[in-house]
């Protein structure tokens, strides 16, 4: 496989969609263990959110994958792990403690070296 | 809660054979546009139902995250899904026809992204940040 504009746009697609799916994902989750009262239509529409991301995720990821080995595209997934992180430092004003910038960076670590290894 | 334990395996296993068997689907596909991939998966229905499957696999594993997610806590579950890029590359080695490689340099890269989960996903690096974290909801 070569990394072309094509391949990288869809990754990069994929990685928008479901790194904002898996925000809506916990919001659903945190909401349903809500006592007494879980507040059922913030969930419904939660959940929504994250079928329509993870479906439009899920065309684009299918797109990817008939380009690239399943080995090296599945832990690709894992700059999600990066993103949400940059998204709760930048957008949510979270705290970072520092080991999560150093498990980000082993992640960034390991994606170059699956990269390389992508013919 | 009794199926939390239960709900996360499943996830794990569910969403990486889900990956498999969508890669198997697709193995013999042309790398084209998205209508041309439709024409070849009409003329090919063993593909088709390799794909379909994978996607049941793949739908499955998202309501089983959710109640996971009730009970534990993102510190614990989330390295556990990257456990299953390790089936993953176990799986498409030794599948036949898809028969990737097992390279020193994956297996760095991969190991590099699980130890990164793990130690993002910490919530600290001091005290009990290494037992099954539970949300108490009383």
């Amino acid at each position: 496989m070569l990394w072309s504009t094509t391949t990288i746009l869809l990754l990069v697609s994929t990685v928008f969609c479901t790194s904002a799916a898996q925000i809506f994902q916990k919001r659903a989750a945190l909401a349903l263990a809500h006592k007494p009262a879980p507040e059922y239509s913030r969930i419904n529409r939660d959940i929504i959110f994250t079928v329509a991301l993870l479906g439009g995720g899920l065309l684009l990821w299918l797109l990817f994958l008939a380009r690239v080995d399943v080995s090296i595209a599945y832990p690709l997934l894992s700059i999600n792990y990066v993103i949400v992180l940059l998204c709760a430092k930048w957008l949510f004003h979270e705290t970072i403690p520092s080991h999560r910038w150093v498990g980000a960076f082993a992640i960034m670590a390991g994606i170059w070296l699956l990269v390389g290894e992508a013919k | 809660m009794k199926f939390s334990l239960p709900a996360l395996i499943f996830s794990v296993l569910a969403g990486a054979s889900g990956q498999l068997l969508m890669k198997a689907g697709l193995l013999n596909v042309p790398a084209s546009s998205p209508i041309v991939i439709l024409q070849t998966m009409q003329e090919s229905p063993s593909s088709l139902l390799l794909l379909v499957c994978g996607l049941i696999f793949y739908a499955a594993a998202i309501p089983a995250w959710i109640i996971a997610l009730k009970r534990y806590e993102l510190s614990f579950a989330y390295p556990m899904i990257s456990l299953g890029y390790l089936i993953v590359y176990l799986g498409a080695y030794y599948w036949p026809g898809m028969e990737e490689s097992i390279t020193w340099q994956k297996t760095a890269g991969l190991s590099l992204i699980v130890a990164g989960v793990a130690l993002t996903a910490q919530s600290t690096v001091q005290g009990k940040q290494f037992s099954v974290a539970k949300i108490d909801h009383a």
